[in-house]
């Protein structure tokens, strides 16, 4: 009698073992499932988009991670010029436009849950990883109107934006796809004083302006980029607000003024 | 004559450190911190209405790390916005970055928190998932978290903001209420304490 209990026991065990094996092979095939062709191949598109734009990807992976819903994560690493620990002027407008193409890839059938960028510098160490969850699709869709203006009236109407002490050497704006504009602002400042002078009152002037074409004369512009240096050439702003996303990514040479966004005080 | 020699040298030394000192502040805080801490979360309101603005800028509120890289989540409102809009901003070795999640309606309070958590700081705006940030530029706990108020540019700007339930979590993952005064106000601006944890930012 005591060898049949423990015989049925072993038979219960065995099942039961053979159940979980079963189960935990279903869950993890389709949590592979969720990654089908399709999804490698919008990521593959998105790829080529970022390398067709200057953004120097080196890897993409797309992958299940269950902290996300859908539990999908899509990771890209940005090969950084940079030697030591600090990005390079270019990386952060970089992770953006990552951020962009991946979150609207969603309208074109890309099914994720978050985005990582990670960035490695030239000794392939990785200086920044960031994680963040996609932009809402149904809000992406309506940011799309085509704009109501011309290329050349609207750049006239930017021209026009108060430089507070600095030269706005030139406006560059360009229509994309989507009907919307992308402009950009070529800024010079005598030296890093005259820009610590001027720049808060242009970075709010310049938001101001664009938002109020934007709402009063259906401009649309969707995005902008302000691009500042000094009268030697050196760079002290690389500036994209993407204002379809809602981001706004820089990078800024250590003596620029921090007064014109939040930060943290000095203790 | 020696009091005339006297009044330049008093003059002197006046224009000099006159000279070293700023003018005049171009950002106004309000806050408290806590030390020794793996994460930070308020209940932050907004005011009843659209608060003033001086010309330019605005005003921001927020729970944050510190030192030179940092991570901070709150709500920002500036001229030519219609409502307060909640953020996530970061600096990672030079990398600026600043997110914003739809509105925040006028008299309203959101959730704002950030915590370390397996090597990155988590921030989480309502309970909901924003960013993760994994850089070794930024701290690492147990360190000094902050909860503040911040007028940009022009002091005339209306500051009216309820900080409550302010909580700092400690190395086990518990979160516990404030209990530090580092409290710290630039005039005009100042503070009403109900406790370390609850607090009303207002001004000028």
């Amino acid at each position: 009698m005591k060898r049949i209990i423990i015989a049925a026991l072993l038979v219960v065990t065995i099942l039961s073992l053979g159940s979980a094996v079963y189960i935990s092979k279903v869950a993890y095939a389709e949590s592979q499932n969720l990654i089908s062709e399709d999804q490698q191949q919008i990521v593959d598109e998105i790829t080529q988009n970022l390398l067709q734009q200057g953004v120097p990807v080196v890897s993409s992976q797309i992958k299940v991670d269950s902290d996300w819903n859908p539990s999908v994560l899509v990771e890209y690493t940005l090969q950084s010029s940079s030697e030591n620990d600090k990005v390079s002027s270019d990386d952060p407008i970089y992770s953006n436009i990552i951020g962009h193409e991946v979150n609207f890839a969603q309208l074109r059938g890309l099914n994720v849950g978050a985005i990582g960028v990670v960035i490695i510098n030239s000794q392939a160490k990785v200086i920044v990883r960031n994680i963040r969850k996609v932009t809402d699709k149904e809000f992406l869709s309506t940011t799309m109107k085509p704009s109501e203006m011309n290329s050349d009236e609207l750049a006239a109407l930017l021209e026009n934006v108060p430089a507070f002490g600095m030269y706005l050497d030139k406006v560059v704006v360009s229509q994309i796809e989507d009907g919307t504009f992308k402009s950009t602002f070529n800024i010079k400042a005598a030296d890093v004083d005259a820009a610590n002078s001027g720049m808060p009152g242009f970075m709010e002037a310049l938001r101001s302006n664009i938002m109020e074409l934007n709402r009063a004369n259906g401009a649309q512009i969707s995005s902008y980029i302000v691009d500042l240096s000094d009268a030697k050439g050196s760079t002290l702003l690389k500036y994209i607000n993407d204002l379809q996303v809602g981001r706004q990514s820089w990078w800024q040479s250590d003596d620029l003024t921090q007064d014109w966004y939040p930060h943290p005080p000095k203790l | 004559m020696k009091v005339k020699l006297f009044s330049a040298v008093v003059l002197l030394v006046a224009f000099l450190v006159a000279l070293v000192q700023p003018i005049s502040a171009s950002t106004w805080y309000v806050y408290n911190y806590r030390t020794s801490s793996y994460g930070v979360q308020a209940d932050i309101s907004t005011p009843n209405d659209a608060p003033y603005l001086g010309d330019p800028d605005g005003e921001s509120n927020w729970v944050s790390t510190l030192g030179d890289y940092w991570v901070q989540t709150g709500w920002l409102y500036y001229s030519g916005s219609q409502y307060a809009l909640p953020y996530v901003e970061y600096n990672t070795n030079s990398d600026y970055d600043l997110t914003t999640y739809g509105t925040q309606d006028w008299y309203d309070f959101k959730n704002y928190k950030i915590y370390y958590y397996n090597g990155g700081w988590l921030v989480y705006i309502d309970g909901e998932f924003e960013i993760g940030i994994f850089s070794n530029s930024l701290p690492t706990p147990p360190t000094t978290l902050m909860a503040s108020s911040e007028v940009h540019d022009s002091s005339s700007t209306e500051l009216y903001t309820v900080f409550q339930s302010v909580k700092w979590m400690n190395s086990s993952g518990t979160w516990n209420y404030f209990d530090q005064n580092n409290f710290h106000a630039d005039s005009p601006y100042a503070y009403n304490r109900f406790y370390d944890w609850w607090f009303l930012n207002y001004g000028p």
